[in-house]
């Protein structure tokens, strides 16, 4: 079985040399990509369906166990963010058209959106600290060749503070990592979540902190937001779609993965529950002030990452399970959102909502705004009510009233937000010559997917309630590292301590 | 010899925060390379300072060595900010090219509902291949 994640992490990586390496045009380039996105759905649905049943996979590379070797760990968390990927990344495919994007912006997207699947997979899976630092920088390289596909001086101008926060989070990621180390003397999160308690509580705060800002920049929590905002608007959208989706889910995923690991018993996640709830409002009003469609949804991401860093950062089941079930929705729901922001844009030639026409876009692209922005504000019956539902309900649990309050408002003020949308972009009348339903295919399979999320909800939730437990029951997934067996070190050479 | 690691440490972060809060973006470059040596410093730090090679020399004995593995992390992590350093530096010449000057003012907010660039244009982006 554990053949299954060395698959998921080689298979894009295969598929991103292969397309960087051949030679054909940009419609060949997408059936190739689309040749290796199919299986990828495939190996990561048979991930999430070994490790539904509660199962560990576990893959030790080289044959090396821990503490030497670099171990593949595939949870129920993982396999969720895995699929999640597989299925954005088919949507992005599928949306990214040589006809509509442009020949050359499309085969030189398709090569580093594949290296980025590659490092979004490979942190998704791994079970080393190091190696989740050196797929952190996979997939912030690929993003940067992604920022100036669609070339010009908007992608210049972002690309400079892009980098530089990024890079500097980067560099405190990698303390954190020499800290850690210092502290406990391993890089393995199971090796480290069995010496921290040993370890200094002043070095053990410190290191800690150094990786909880890391991740708060890649989520683009406040006051590290700035720079996605500024960014993905400039990005080709289909590619930004996949962004919005699943680049900030990257900070998410790795504070889900370490804060019940290793972080418990350190002031960090009180802190963190507070940087959620600011991020959750704050970002929301700013959103409410923007004109322009995609900063204002890049507004919306960091609020609704705001939830779901709360939701975690208490570390009760209740509400983890709440925001698992939120990220799911907000992911389709956000891919969604980015591909109409994409539609709109081109047909009506603008990036302001002011001068926005959505006639042009067709009946399909109003539709979907329909579901998915009134699904993001959170109204019955769309899957946002669920997901709201359910971390409301945590909240309940562990009476957090201040924070539902906070919630409470912040859901307020994004309904407000999506009807300024939807007055000033869809205010017009329809025009005649509108494009057709098949060109909304994509962004319509994601609407799709959102509401069956609606329908499914318990199904989904009860999932999410399963993953909250393994989350919080640390001691299984140490007891699966520990599986590894090593084939390596021969039988007479002893191993010093 | 830990605390001139320590001191070696606290003197590049303050010059390469120094260097990248100026407009400059060459500027910025090297304060982004002295950062990622004063990380690379830290780490090997946490290593411990050694005075003979980590080598297992059949006598069993490891005392005065460093611990190897930080070293070889370092490694990685030097490859990786060569690379990113590589992209800054294409980055410069081609706003250079395209805005005739090597001090590129740091457009934190663009102008919200500007126009589109025009997407024909492919010259500028020097470091995508």
């Amino acid at each position: 079985m554990s053949g299954l994640l060395l698959t998921a992490l080689v298979l894009p990586g295969v598929a991103g040399v292969v397309l960087w390496l051949s030679g054909s045009g940009a419609s060949g380039l997408r059936r190739i990509a689309l040749g290796f996105a199919l299986p990828q759905l495939v190996v990561a649905v048979a991930i999430l369906r070994a490790t539904a049943r509660g199962e560990i996979l576990v893959h030790g590379f080289g044959g090396w166990a821990p503490p030497f070797g670099i171990v593949f760990v595939a949870d129920r968390l993982a396999a969720l963010f895995v699929v999640l990927l597989a299925v954005l990344l088919l949507a992005t495919l599928w949306a990214l058209r040589p006809k509509v994007h442009g020949e050359e912006a499309v085969a030189r997207s398709l090569p580093p959106l594949f290296l980025l699947v590659f490092g979004l997979n490979g942190s998704f899976l791994t079970g080393d600290l190091f190696n989740l630092f050196v797929m952190f920088e996979v997939v912030l390289l690929s993003s940067y060749l992604l920022l100036q596909v669609p070339g010009g001086e908007r992608s210049l101008s972002a690309a400079y503070p892009n980098i530089a926060i990024n890079l500097v989070a980067a560099l405190l990621f990698f303390i954190g990592v020499g800290l850690i180390y210092g502290a406990t003397g391993t890089v393995n999160l199971a090796g480290i979540a069995e010496g921290i308690g040993d370890a200094d509580p002043a070095l053990r705060t410190a290191a800690i902190a150094m990786l909880v800002v890391a991740f708060s920049v890649k989520a683009g929590l406040i006051p590290f937001l700035y720079w996605l905002p500024a960014t993905y608007p400039v990005l080709k959208g289909p590619v930004a779609a996949l962004f919005a989706g699943m680049m900030t889910k990257l900070g998410v995923y790795a504070l889900a993965r370490t804060l019940p690991l290793f972080m418990r018993d350190t002031p960090i996640p009180s802190i963190l529950v507070w940087v959620g709830a600011a991020s959750s409002l704050i970002a929301v009003i700013a959103a409410l002030s923007e004109f322009e469609l995609r900063r204002l949804l890049g507004f919306h991401i960091t609020s609704q990452v705001g939830y779901m860093v709360l939701g975690l950062a208490l570390l009760s089941h209740a509400t983890i399970a709440g925001a698992l079930f939120y990220l799911v929705h907000h992911v389709l729901v956000k891919t969604a959102l980015f591909f109409v922001a994409d539609d709109l844009e081109r047909t009506s030639e603008t990036r302001d909502l002011r001068s926005m026409t959505a006639g042009a876009a067709g009946p399909a692209v109003a539709f979907a705004f329909v579901v998915a922005g009134f699904s993001l504000a959170g109204l019955p019956p769309f899957s946002g009510f669920f997901a709201k539902l359910g971390l409301l309900r945590g909240l309940f649990v562990v009476s957090e009233w201040a924070l539902l309050g906070v919630l409470l408002v912040a859901s307020i003020f994004t309904l407000a937000s999506m009807l300024k949308v939807w007055l000033y972009a869809f205010g017009a009348p329809a025009s005649a010559e509108s494009t057709g339903w098949w060109s909304s295919a994509p962004l319509l399979g994601m609407v799709a997917l959102s509401i069956a999320l609606a329908v499914s909800a318990g199904p989904v939730f009860a999932f999410a309630e399963a993953t909250a437990t393994q989350l919080l029951q640390v001691d299984d997934y140490l007891a699966a590292v520990a599986s590894v067996q090593d084939s390596r070190i021969p039988a007479g050479l002893e191993v010093l301590p | 010899m830990i605390t001139v690691m320590a001191l070696a440490v606290a003197l590049l972060v303050v010059v390469g925060v120094e260097l990248l809060l100026g407009r400059s973006l060459f500027k910025a470059i090297l304060g982004l390379s002295l950062l990622a040596h004063a990380a690379h410093l830290l780490m090997i730090a946490t290593g411990g300072v050694g005075t003979s090679p980590p080598v297992l020399d059949g006598s069993g004995s490891v005392v005065g060595t460093a611990d190897p593995l930080p070293q070889a992390l370092v490694l990685t992590a030097i490859v990786i900010s060569m690379a990113v350093t590589l992209y800054l530096v294409g980055l410069l010449q081609a706003s250079g090219r395209r805005l005739g000057a090597s001090a590129v003012e740091p457009a934190l907010a663009s102008d919200p509902g500007r126009e589109a660039a025009d997407p024909g244009e492919s010259d500028s982006s020097g470091a995508s291949p």
